[in-house]
């Protein structure tokens, strides 16, 4: 029986098991039987560890459980299993060692073999009382074990993947939101609507300006052409407007060149008014006269006075005097000045006279000075140096050196002061002296200034020679004053007659420049008129007159020139601007077919976007209905009618049966709820409400087997620990066909430890061999494996006779 | 058809034998109103009995073949169906000798008969596992219909195996890709 997942378990000092023990377990039913307290939960956990490298019910309740595996007083444990399963990469047959806080080597499972192994093939005897509790609790926010197995069942992942990616799909702001790119293709959509809508309304702006350019053009036409102005169609318009500018006469008269005329014409215009103001042409020729005889007059006084005139006026020069002017005061004052000099002259003679007599008086009184002064001058000095003799002598005795006399007889005072008073006296008289030669000076002075003077007065005497000439000057002088009044009255009348003259030439010639003026005129205004193309005749007419019509002819044709020039530069604007209206309308046509195939591209890839996006729906709708047929067909198939076909058959009696509560498949996640229903079909309550204790332990387990069965079966196996402790005969012997179904028409492999000796019995007996080939291995533990076989008995089918075949 | 006979086409139909009567186990008759007996893998020897037979007379019946299936060592298990009213001190004695698989109306339905002995017949199993690898795309696809099972939708049924982020990250590209704009920018 090589095909069964378990084949042998080898334990040495594991918790109760002292020693090594070999078990098979190479039976598709293996039923063990121990009393409690003889190693039948430590068979069965050492089996689960041996498994799945964990005893989970052991673990729940304390992590470091490992040190108190190994058997009492023993250091390690071993565990060998020989397996026909997915094994673990690292497993190669080799025991485990368990001890202390860890476990050496490789349990036999692969993990996911493991988990299924101790989640949904072995029950624990502790599990079962509380499974449904166990199943339904959640640790924190995770998920319970029953949603865990129901998910795992479901196989949802994918579905809900594709829901939940693809829920986007469904709102167009969220998909916006995931893909920007869609709200770029909105708004570039929006974005080409908006600039056709903007464009359709700039052109249409532009046709009405089209429109009223087209009119003025057509006006320009007609005023250039003397077309009717709605001959041209508006798509020669423009044609026609154009040729008509291009064919523009080119005038022979330019603007400037009128004003050039208006302008010539305002000059002559002044010239001639001048003209019209002066004296006419027949006065010419009595001026002629008049300054022609003139002229001879002037040249008839000429020649009778120029020459004595010409003979007085050599005369005064003569004399070194200009006579040209004023000729009468020149003389005059000539003859004053001569007139003065002798006067002078007569004067100075007698000055000297009345100064000789001076000198004479002076020098006599110098003479009488000098006398008085030599005289005193001898007297003092003699007397002055005796008497500074005696002062030395006379210092310290007061007799007199010269008469030897006592001076102290005459008086009071001293010789000494005496002499010194004498001595004073006498440089007091010589004070005297100073004088009379002060005197003396002066007089000598004054004589010499006399002299000085005499001098001077006679050097301004005049000489005799120059008397004679002043005088015969003088008469020269007096002979022209003679005939001084003859020269005046002759050059008055020379001035007059010259004046005349003159007046007369200047007149006469002006006459002449206007007559030259007005041949000129007339010879510019006939040029003039040619060219401007008039008729002339000057002579008829004054000649303002002619020209006032000439300037009215230039300025008619000034006139008319602007007006022409005018239309066509009107013509040019209203060309230009319908050529600008033309192209910009072009252009606009052309924006506007670039626009509204924009907006077509924008419109399709949105039209792409929302056929993917309903594709994504359509995906994501068939997603949801594969989901909601997958949670029914789990639900209802593979978990409650298992579940329902396995708990009647433990139950047959019972009138609610549990079941999960079908949930609303579109939900991402379940809340899993059990609930009942009756024989009549009515959902009921929760089975912890609607069955009894031992019904509800037949639902836990009945559910475990369900749950086991509802799966590809990882690891075909069910072992068991005491599980029908509180079952009653039915129970049990509804259980037992139940195994053997198991067991023998599902090919799961059944393992049951079980402690009371009758129940073991008969299940040994039910679950006895069936077929050929089929066996039951029972294995008795406590006292029992003390025996030869060790407790261990392997039944093998044999015939039964007792029914005839 | 009477009940036993439905009773027994339903064995029959589970690869039960019907068995002659009168039942001989080891050269003794036994008067069993029908009685079958499983075949390949089974050896279920299932007794039919109606309240029309007196509970003392069923009991000794099976107290009689249980014994004689002693004398041979036989380790075949006895089930009897019990159809109609049967005391309960009468189902009682018949629990100690086999396992009593008890039809309560006197004219049960196929499925209340089913139901009563569905612990002799296979269980109906479903298919193991509802989606295996492809399975959930090929349910999508069912429900998608042939009509619509483009490569457009493939590219995102498919996608699915990658996870939500996957989906969605397709379903971005997918629809980007109608945008025409900067499909360079995917990874951005």
């Amino acid at each position: 029986m090589s095909e069964l997942p378990l084949q042998q378990l080898v334990l040495s000092d594991f918790r109760r098991i002292e020693g090594t023990r070999v078990i098979p377990l190479d039976a598709p039913v293996v039923l063990i039987h121990g009393p409690n307290g003889t190693g039948k939960t430590s068979l069965l956990s050492a089996l689960e560890l041996a498994l799945t490298g964990e005893i989970k019910s052991m673990r729940q309740q304390s992590e470091r459980y490992i040190a108190h595996l190994p058997h009492m007083g023993q250091p390690y444990a071993t565990l060998g299993v020989r397996v026909n399963l997915e094994t673990h990469s690292g497993f190669d047959g080799s025991p485990i060692t368990v001890g202390g806080s860890r476990i050496d080597g490789f349990a036999a499972l692969s993990a996911e073999a493991a988990r299924f192994f101790s989640e949904r093939c072995y029950l624990d005897q502790s599990s079962l009382s509380r499974l449904l509790d166990i199943y339904q609790e959640k640790e924190g926010s995770s998920e319970s074990a029953l949603e865990k197995f129901v998910n795992e069942l479901l196989g949802l992942e994918e579905l809900d993947a594709l829901r939940n990616g693809l829920v986007d799909a469904f709102d167009l702001r969220h998909l916006k939101k995931l893909v920007p790119s869609v709200v770029f293709v909105d708004r570039e959509l929006k974005a080409a609507a908006e600039a056709l809508r903007a464009c359709s309304e700039e052109r249409a702006t532009i046709r009405a300006d089209l429109g009223a350019a087209l009119t003025d053009s057509r006006i320009s036409i007609y005023e250039l052409g003397l077309l009717r102005a709605d001959e041209a169609e508006d798509s020669a318009v423009f044609q026609q407007l154009s040729e008509l500018i291009s064919l523009k006469p080119r005038s022979a008269m330019s603007r400037s060149w009128l004003i050039t005329r208006q302008r010539e014409l305002l000059t002559l215009g002044g010239r001639a008014q001048g003209l019209e103001e002066r004296p006419s042409n027949h006065q010419l020729a009595e001026a002629k006269q008049a300054a022609d005889a003139a002229s001879a007059a002037l040249k008839n006084w000429e020649s009778q006075n120029r020459p004595w005139l010409e003979d007085w006026q050599a005369s005064g020069l003569a004399l070194g005097i200009g006579l040209d002017y004023d000729p009468r005061a020149t003389l005059e004052r000539n003859s004053r000045a001569l007139q003065g000099e002798l006067a002078q002259h007569a004067q100075t003679q007698k000055e000297i006279k009345a100064t000789t007599e001076k000198l004479s008086a002076a020098k006599a009184h110098l003479a009488e000075s000098s006398a008085r002064l030599a005289r005193a001058h001898e007297v003092s000095s003699a007397l002055v140096e005796g008497l500074t003799l005696i002062q030395g002598a006379v210092e310290l005795s007061s007799h007199c050196p010269v008469c030897d006399r006592d001076f102290s007889e005459v008086g009071e005072s001293s010789l000494a002061s005496h002499v010194a008073h004498k001595i004073a006296s006498l440089t007091a008289h010589s004070q005297e002296l100073v004088d009379l030669r002060t005197q003396r000076d002066l007089a000598a002075t004054a004589a010499g200034d006399l002299e000085a003077a005499l001098m001077r007065q006679n050097a301004q005497l005049l000489p005799d020679v120059k008397i004679r000439e002043t005088n015969a000057r003088s008469a020269a002088i007096d002979q022209l004053l003679e005939h001084v009044d003859d020269v005046v009255t002759a050059r008055e009348a020379r001035d007059v007659l010259g004046r005349r003259t003159l007046e007369l030439l200047t007149e006469y010639e002006n006459l002449e420049a206007a007559a030259v003026e007005h041949s000129h005129l007339i010879s510019e205004l006939e040029r003039c008129a040619d060219a401007l193309e008039l008729e002339s005749d000057f002579a008829s007419v004054p000649l303002t007159a002619a020209i006032s019509k000439m300037t009215s002819s230039v300025d008619r044709r000034l006139a008319e020139h602007d007006l022409d020039t005018e239309r066509y530069r009107s013509a040019e604007r209203r060309r230009d601007r319908l050529a600008s209206l033309l192209g910009r309308d072009r252009e606009l046509t052309q924006r506007l077919a670039d626009l509204a195939e924009e907006q077509e591209t924008w419109k399709l890839r949105l039209a792409e976007v929302k056929r993917r996006q309903n594709v994504a729906k359509d995906v994501h709708e068939a997603a949801t209905a594969a989901r909601a047929e997958v949670v029914h067909q789990v639900f209802t198939e593979s978990l409650n009618d298992v579940w329902r076909a396995v708990f009647t058959r433990l139950a047959p009696s019972e009138q609610f049966v549990p079941r999960f509560g079908v949930p609303n498949a579109t939900k991402r996640s379940f809340d899993i709820e059990l609930e009942t229903t009756h024989a009549s079909g009515e959902t009921s309550g929760p089975p912890q409400m609607m069955l009894s204790a031992g019904n509800l332990n037949t639902a836990a387990l009945s559910l475990f087997i369900a749950l086991h069965l509802a799966v590809e079966p990882l690891v075909p196996c069910l072992v068991f620990d005491d599980p029908v402790q509180a079952m009653d005969e039915v129970h049990i012997s509804q259980f037992a066909a139940l195994m053997r179904l198991l067991a023998k028409q599902h090919g799961r492999q059944v393992v049951i430890a079980v402690h009371e000796r009758e129940l073991f019995d008969y299940l040994a007996l039910e679950l006895s061999p069936a077929f050929d080939g089929d066996q039951l291995l029972t294995i008795e533990l406590g006292e029992r494996s003390l025996d030869e076989d060790q407790g261990i008995t392997r039944h093998r089918w044999t015939s039964d006779a007792a029914i005839a075949s | 058809m009477s009940s036993i006979q439905t009773v027994l086409s339903i064995l029959e139909g589970h690869g039960y034998e019907r068995l002659e009567k009168p039942l001989v186990i080891v050269g003794t008759e036994f008067d069993f109103e029908a009685a079958a007996r499983g075949t390949g893998t089974s050896h279920d020897l299932v007794l039919i009995a109606t309240e029309a037979v007196p509970a003392r007379r069923l009991t000794r019946l099976v107290a009689g073949l249980a014994r004689s299936l002693d004398i041979t060592a036989s380790r075949r298990p006895v089930s009897i169906v019990l159809i109609g009213k049967v005391e309960f001190s009468a189902r009682a004695d018949l629990e100690t000798y086999a396992r009593v698989l008890r039809v309560a109306s006197t004219n049960p339905g196929r499925a209340e008969i089913e139901k009563a002995i569905a612990v002799l017949l296979p269980l109906k199993l479903p298919q193991a596992t509802v989606l295996r690898s492809d399975g959930a795309a090929d349910k999508v696809y069912e429900k998608l219909g042939a009509r619509n099972t483009s490569p457009e939708h493939a590219s995102l049924v498919s996608a699915a195996k990658g996870g939500t982020e996957r989906v969605t990250l397709e379903l971005k590209r997918y629809i980007d890709s109608a945008t025409g704009w900067n499909q360079g920018d995917e990874n951005e």
